[in-house]
């Protein structure tokens, strides 16, 4: 019998809109900790590039990048060490676009230092209830550990977001 | 040349000589050889008697070493168009779908998938079932045993589809970006008998 299925449709951003559309940019992180924010996908999608929105302060630098549901590094999505800009949205873009087949994965972010502030949300519980995470491998010398190790709830929820090929601005 | 004795039928006390033949080339004579008892006979006492024709004797039917005939309708030995018979049921074998589909053994579709070009991904024999699973992340176009453009019916990204009774032997398609065939990101074809 012939079968069709019917494909998700691409999203136009991967968004932790909760944590985003505030208007709060004091929320400093823990140096070198890997917070995630998870997500899932539908269709396969290229990722153009990651963003991260950037408070006042800023002395150092952010990596960002994907990992897949078992905590794996998806190759090419370390951005590397990046300078803050503040006050600002802070976008990489890939050279070569992130390639990501349908499933589900974490966007991560680590800043090198606890003193600069990111937009975002400090809650005084570490709820399971929202996409928010954090993963127990740090990052070190500039780069992002290839693994995350255990994850765990953390009351830090970052704005962050991955942007596919031919998604928003 | 000499000749061996007529073979006797060894009855007592006087053996009776039986009918014989020499074979070409050679001195001995031996008996013909027999069937046994015609059973259509009343009498029961009468028997065929086995014939041989030497290789190529009989014109119409031809000899053993023609060669396969390469029209249907010409002029050629039974021999020469019984062996053009046979290469068509081995080239129908190869190229026809089994008459009962079967999930096990998919046939390998291969071809390249160059951009903005109607490109055949094809099967090493006709197919009956077609799996398909676009893992690249644009839409692509395609058509089964037709040129494919780019307007043609698309496949969508992480879509996947299951064709029975196509009886295909290639996958056309027409992809907006270079297309890896079965493998990451690419367009997955799979065919089955």
């Amino acid at each position: 019998m012939s079968y069709i299925s019917t494909p998700g449709v691409s999203p136009p951003i991967i968004a932790s809109e909760a944590s985003s559309d505030i208007n709060s940019v004091a929320v400093v992180l823990t140096a070198n900790v890997v917070y995630l924010y998870a997500f899932e996908l539908q269709a396969p999608i290229s990722i153009a590039s990651v963003r991260w929105g950037m408070g006042a302060t800023v002395t150092g630098t952010t990596n960002m990048g994907i990992y897949t549901a078992a905590g794996n590094l998806v190759a090419g999505s370390d951005t590397t060490a990046k300078t803050n800009v503040a006050s600002s949205a802070n976008i990489n873009t890939y050279g070569t676009a992130v390639y990501l087949p349908p499933g589900q994965y974490y966007l991560a972010i680590a800043c090198s230092n606890a003193t600069d502030t990111y937009n975002g949300k400090t809650l005084s519980i570490a709820f399971s209830t929202s996409r928010h995470r954090r993963g127990a491998n740090a990052l070190a010398a500039g780069a992002l550990p290839s693994t995350l190790g255990a994850i765990s709830t953390t009351t830090i929820t970052l704005g962050v977001a991955a942007v596919p090929v031919g998604g928003l601005v | 040349m000499s000749f061996t004795a007529t073979p006797l039928d060894g009855s007592s006390p006087t053996p009776i000589p039986m009918p014989s033949v020499v074979p070409d080339g050679a001195g001995t004579v031996v008996a013909l050889e027999g069937g046994p008892v015609y059973s259509g006979d009343v009498s029961g006492n009468k028997a065929p008697v086995s014939v041989w024709t030497k290789d190529g004797n009989f014109v119409t039917f031809g000899a053993e070493a023609d060669t396969a005939a390469t029209t249907d309708t010409g002029t050629f030995t039974f021999m020469a168009f019984f062996k053009r018979l046979l290469q068509g049921i081995t080239t129908g074998n190869a190229n026809t779908a089994t008459i009962v589909p079967g999930i096990q053994g998919w046939i390998a579709a291969s071809g390249t998938g160059t951009a903005t070009t109607d490109d055949a991904i094809t099967f090493a024999n006709q197919v009956r079932k077609v799996v398909l699973y676009n893992a690249a992340t644009v839409p692509v176009p395609f058509e089964f045993d037709a040129v494919a453009a780019a307007t043609s019916f698309p496949i969508q990204p992480g879509q996947y589809m299951v064709f029975d009774d196509v009886l295909c032997t290639a996958v056309h398609v027409f992809p907006s970006a270079t297309l890896p065939i079965n493998t990451t990101a690419g367009l997955y074809v799979k065919g089955w008998k």
